[in-house]
């Protein structure tokens, strides 16, 4: 008996309309609302002709010395609006301050005119050689215009061309900016440039060259704004630009396997929308998070936005620039977290009167803060003429969070305070022990 | 030398002389070998090893290499694959270690990747060869890849790791799926080791011969072309185990130089107790009055127990005889699956320094054992391979001095046959490791993983399939989605990760749960066949000595409820297969009789259980079970015979078919002995094919009287019991001359004489002399068809 036959017989055959077994396309298709009545009518098996590329979307093929690529360009003016913001204003912003913020030396001297946007579809999530990025977006700066391509894989074995035309996009040595692209798109992009041979020896690494990830920016400027600092979150939130219809992630890939086995391109549209969608997004959301992440007082911006921002140049050893950002609103604007970046700040830069103030200011907050308490503690044990409200500090400090430490500096302040004056009450029973 | 060294000498002897000389225990002793001293045999190291090297293998005590290390050493440093098949503790790694530091010494971008069966294994080798290294000086990056590899250290291990210690499950998962970012292992792979080598037989070693065909895919697509240096314990087989796994030619190195002592084996069996039953001593008992006998006069022994639950009944015991001998409890340690690195150092210091001198230890760490040598081994129970056997009894093997090893049966067939066929036990190894890489189920799980990894290039040929037969199997898969093909080159198009979804140990069906309900607690887990058999309502299920009854099975949900009881009951389930025949191969008629082999569906159904009381072991009781049954689709071997064959028998029709019920048991036992599986690992139905699925002959009222006579055709199937089959069954067939041979020798020579036992017959319900005397009749009959 053949193989064939055999394995027909043992394992089972094909189910009909050739999906595969365990991604049942059909209900997944009719969750994604807009394509409900394509996919049902295509059950039914009525739904005639596949929808071919050309009617979702009006690319065309390039040739390229791998063979043709099917590619859509879309073009921006720059005075286009997405959502509330101008896309062109991102090319004119400054970004010399990113490289510290986000710590990669590797920006240094990068210009937002190079910067190249980019973000993939890809067949899975996890980072394995077995997933094949199917749909390569990127934006660049076109002379007066943003220049969005998309590389879409009309079969597997169009790989190398795509490649090839990204390879040449590299070539220009741009700045890259993504959306999660140190975790997904550029491991996967990496995976695919290693097994179509465009990559030999690891000094060809795409994760060495110039990178912003914007969810890293995103999330450390946002922390705790929103329920989640995901790009359609980030978009709604801070860019005013709603998607309609928008193809959920998870069915993205069956979009492509759907394409793949039926030739029916219909729920294709909706991908290479998606796609745009987040490469268009990249660039405004680029500009506004470079603006936010400028080192400088800027009273229009949100307290919260300064207090991150103030955390993170705090984490990069900035003080100075921490204060200067925060300085718009000391002191009643800020939440704790923001007055906990400004305590650090001061100290850190040798304000002595400044860290007073950020420190009472701070515990009238945060009243039950163990921290800043026995730190205003210690600071005004310093002066007898304060010694009594230190010794109340202490006491506080330590009921708010009973620790050794606490402990110890209490009785060491009562001891100090009943030398310097009257007998104070007695001490607490614990501390005695 | 110390006289605490030389004072066991002495009394190993006595023991020896009590066992063999003639004593009271003498009867029980089947078999006595003794295997002479051997002296060392040196060679040396090639003077092209670096300099480096040779100083620290001088530092570590090594001036001149055994004659085997010196041959591996210059077969691998000639360029050549080699197998390496030399006793325990004869110096293995030594025969990787050098050739493979030699090459990063000179070159350091050079990689080696190390396969071990177990996480265990790949550590105890970790600190060995760490050590070696130290002693060098130099810096080679040496790191482990398991499963506790923590995620911030794997990028070190990737990019900077010169030799990789992994097993074959992580290599499947976690290594070759992502080979992208293994770029600089898989670009300068110089070299893979794969230690232990007899363990990759059976399912599991049909697996890891698909991983290592991904292996080498990989390795040929980065350009690499690795050498391949095998070890493996004594088996028939090694050179063409080795060429199934890696599809590689490989030389063998198997001449030991290594210098061994004067080693005895005695093979035991425990007396008969129930004459009637054919029941003998139990093999714990006999074991441990043995275990207590030696250590207690001073010799340093291990046990082998068959399981976790026998070894703390050993240890306790062996413990209690040490108090009632006035020594220390503490001179007998436990050694189990799960003891950290730390605590068998501790025992291994131990047993160095005299503070322990008995250890009882499970079969399944006979792999991981590093406790250097001891003067006795005792085998409680044959432990499923010769070379089992042989790995535990090389841990009894002093270089200078005497060794025992014991061999206890149990009262199982296989055992019995064992112990009475003791000259089975020695001399060439008769035992094959198999492995069948061409059954579908692997083939086509790891037919996906490959085309994940890589796409299936035009023409490709994966592992031993043919062009056209990848071909078909790809297709096979483009039918069902997972691949597509795209300008002639097959793409993996599923979002799936399928080396996820395969397992390399097993099937991976859903355990069950079982559940006290006193305590709403979960006690244990069960896998999915075991649970027919063990977790049916009103089953007694027994865990760590205590019983439990099972009040509720809910089988959808995988739970069973039990609670706590003190029965004087056991229960056994009762089961019955049943065979249908999917494809009929290689059909052979001899004389009356057809031989043929193929594929099977075989339903195993639990027809019911019966109650054993316990200590007299009788029968108390029946009751019914309701469960779907179990199917499986794998390989068989069959025995068809005429019904005019069974006219002819002796004895009326009854016996007759006891007879041919009693045959199917021996051949059963002999297949295991010849094929050297485990008793488990085939499978064994008699039945009547004329119905076309094939319905046990015990089921049918009266055969005869319901079909015409001349369509009656009992039939007795050995099946491979692994879905999909490792090649037993064909196997079986190739050797069916043999093997009749064989079984009617065990009918004829089985001590019981006239009524049948468990040995030869198995357990029927009554033994008679009327059923031996019709399976005998039968036997010889067949083996006579057979030869001429």
């Amino acid at each position: 008996m053949k193989l064939g036959d055999r394995l027909r017989r043992t394992l089972g055959e094909a189910t009909p309309e050739g999906t595969a077994p365990g991604s049942p396309l059909r209900d997944e298709l009719e969750r994604y609302g807009k394509l409900r009545e394509r996919a049902a009518a295509a059950a039914r098996g009525e739904l005639g002709e596949a929808v071919s590329l050309a009617a979702v979307s009006d690319g065309g093929l390039i040739e390229t010395p791998r063979g043709p690529a099917w590619v859509v360009d879309t073009r921006f003016e720059l005075t286009h609006l997405h959502g509330t913001r101008r896309i062109g204003t991102f090319f004119d912003t400054e970004l010399e301050h990113l490289p510290a913020l986000v710590a990669d030396e590797r920006l240094h001297g990068r210009d937002a005119r190079q910067a190249l946007f980019l973000d993939i579809e890809a067949t899975g999530l996890d980072h394995g050689a077995g997933t094949h990025a199917f749909l390569i977006g990127w934006g660049r700066l076109d002379g007066q215009e943003l220049l969005v391509r998309q590389a879409l894989l009309r079969e597997p074995a169009e790989e190398e061309a795509v490649l090839q035309l990204l390879v040449d996009e590299l070539e220009r040595d741009p700045l890259l900016v993504s959306f999660n692209g140190k975790s997904y798109d550029l491991t996967v992009l990496q995976s695919r440039l290693v097994i179509q041979r465009f990559y030999h020896r690891t000094d060809c690494d795409l994760k060495l060259r110039p990178h912003l990830d914007l969810l890293h920016l995103g999330r450390n400027l946002h922390r705790g704004r929103f329920p989640d600092t995901r790009l359609g979150t980030l978009e709604r939130q801070l860019l005013g630009f709603e998607r309609i219809d928008d193809v959920p992630g998870h069915l993205v890939p069956s979009c492509w396997f759907h394409f793949l086995r039926s030739g029916d391109a219909g729920p294709l549209g909706g991908v290479l929308l998606h796609n745009l969608h987040d490469v268009v997004s990249m660039v405004t959301l680029a500009e506004r998070l470079a603006h936010e992440a400028l080192p400088l007082a800027d009273p229009t911006r949100d307290a919260a936005v300064s207090a991150n921002l103030a955390r993170l140049l705090l984490r990069r050893g900035m003080p100075g620039p921490a204060r200067e950002v925060l300085a718009p609103h000391t002191p009643h604007g800020l939440e704790p977290d923001g007055l906990r970046s400004l305590v650090t700040a001061a100290r850190r830069s040798g304000d002595a009167a400044g860290y007073r103030a950020a420190l009472e200011t701070l515990v009238r907050a945060a009243p039950e803060d163990a921290a800043a308490l026995g730190s205003l503690a210690r600071l005004l044990a310093r002066d007898a003429d304060t010694l009594g409200r230190a010794v109340e500090l202490a006491e506080r400090a330590w009921k708010a969070h009973p620790s050794r430490v606490a402990a110890r500096r209490l009785a060491m302040m009562r001891r100090r305070l009943a030398a310097a004056s009257p007998p104070s009450p007695a001490e607490p029973e614990e501390l005695t022990r | 030398m110390s006289t605490s060294t030389l004072l066991p000498r002495r009394s190993l002897d006595d023991i020896i002389e009590g066992l063999t000389g003639g004593g009271a225990q003498a009867s029980n002793v089947t078999g006595h070998f003794v295997t002479p001293a051997r002296l060392p045999r040196h060679g040396v190291f090639p003077d092209a090893l670096h300099p480096l090297l040779l100083q620290a293998l001088r530092a570590r005590g090594i001036e001149r290499p055994y004659t085997h290390q010196a041959a591996a050493i210059a077969a691998v440093l000639a360029g050549r694959h080699i197998v390496l098949t030399t006793p325990t503790a004869s110096g293995k790694t030594l025969c990787y270690n050098v050739p493979v530091l030699d090459r990063i010494l000179r070159a350091p971008e050079s990689r080696a990747l190390y396969l071990f069966p177990t996480k265990a294994l790949s550590q105890d080798q970790y600190s060995g060869l760490h050590e070696l290294i130290e002693a060098t000086g130099a810096k080679v990056g040496t790191f482990t890849f398991d499963g506790d590899t923590p995620p911030d250290a794997r990028k070190a291990v990737r990019d900077h790791g010169q030799i990789v210690i992994t097993n074959p499950d992580m290599l499947h998962a976690g290594i070759l799926p992502q080979h992208t970012r293994w770029l600089k292992l898989f670009e300068n792979l110089e070299f893979i080791v794969i230690d232990e080598l007899h363990t990759y037989r059976g399912i599991f070693g049909s697996h890891v011969a698909h991983v290592l065909r991904r292996l080498l895919r990989i390795c040929a697509f980065y350009g690499a072309h690795p050498q391949v240096i095998c070890c493996s314990a004594t088996i028939a087989n090694p050179v063409e185990l080795a060429q199934t796994l890696t599809g590689l030619d490989l030389e063998l190195v198997s001449d030991s130089g290594a210098p061994t002592g004067e080693h005895h084996l005695v093979c035991y069996n425990p007396p008969v107790v129930n004459r009637e039953l054919g029941i003998r001593a139990g093999v714990v008992r006999t074991s441990y009055r043995l275990a207590a006998e030696l250590i207690t006069q001073g010799v340093s022994t291990i046990v082998f127990a068959g399981g976790r639950l026998q070894v703390e009944v050993l240890l306790k015991y062996l413990r209690e005889a040490m108090v009632a001998a006035h020594q220390p409890p503490d001179l007998v340690q436990g050694y189990r699956g799960g003891y950290l690195p730390l605590h068998r150092r501790r025992i291994e210091a131990g047993l160095r320094n005299g503070t322990v001198r008995g250890v009882v230890a499970t079969n399944a760490l006979e792999l991981g054992l590093d406790i250097g040598s001891l003067d006795a081994c005792i085998v409680a129970g044959y432990p499923g391979s010769i070379a089992s056997l042989r790995q535990q009894s090389g841990r009894a093997g002093r270089r200078q001095g005497k060794s025992l090893t014991v061999f206890v049966a149990r009262s199982s067939a296989l055992d019995q046959y064992l112990v009475t066929h003791p000259e089975t036990l020695v001399g060439a190894s008769p035992e094959h490791a198999r492995t069948n890489p061409r059954n579908l189920f692997v083939l086509v799980d790891h037919v996906k993983c490959a085309a994940y990894e890589l796409p299936f290039e035009p023409n490709e040929r994966y592992a031993d399939l043919s062009e056209a037969e990848t071909a078909e199997v790809l297709a096979y898969l483009a039918t069902h989605g997972v691949v597509n093909e795209s300008a002639g080159r097959w793409h993996w198009t599923e979002r799936v990760f399928p080396a996820h979804h395969v397992k390399l140990r097993g099937i991976p069906e859903e355990n069950f749960v079982v559940i006290d309900v006193a305590k709403d607690k979960v006690l244990a887990e069960v896998d999915f066949r075991s649970a027919h058999m063990t977790l049916y309502e009103h089953a007694i299920y027994n865990l760590d000595s205590d019983q439990y009854q099972v009040e509720r099975l809910d089988y959808d949900n995988h739970k069973a409820y039990v609670r706590r009881v003190e029965p004087d009951y056991y229960t056994t389930a009762l089961t019955e297969s049943r065979v249908g025949v999917l494809d009929e191969e290689g059909i052979r008629p001899a004389g009356p009789v057809s031989l043929a082999h193929g594929e099977v569906l075989v339903s195993l159904k639990v027809v019911g259980f019966k109650k054993i009381r316990f200590h007299t072991n009788e029968n108390v009781g029946y009751g019914d079970v309701v469960l779907p049954d179990l199917e499986m689709h794998t390989t068989a071997f069959w025995l068809t015979l005429p019904d005019a064959v069974l006219a002819e028998l002796p004895g009326d029709r009854e016996a007759a078919i006891d007879g041919l019920a009693g045959l199917s048991h021996a051949l059963h036992t002999t297949a295991c002995v010849e094929l050297m599986c485990a008793e488990r690992d085939i499978g064994r139905a008699v039945g009547d094919r004329s119905a076309g699925i094939f319905v046990p002959l015990e089921l049918r009222p009266g055969p005869a009287a319901e079909a015409p006579a001349s369509e009656f055709a009992p039939t007795i199937f050995l099946y491979d019991a692994m879905p999909g089959g490792v090649g037993l069954a064909e196997e079986i067939h190739k050797r069916a001359p043999e093997l009749l041979a064989r079984t009617l020798s065990l009918l004829e020579g089985c001590r019981c004489e006239e009524a049948g036992c468990p040995a030869c017959l198995g357990a029927l319900p009554g033994y008679d002399g009327r059923a031996r005397t019709a399976a005998v009749a039968l036997a010889r009959m067949l083996a006579q068809a057979l030869t001429e």
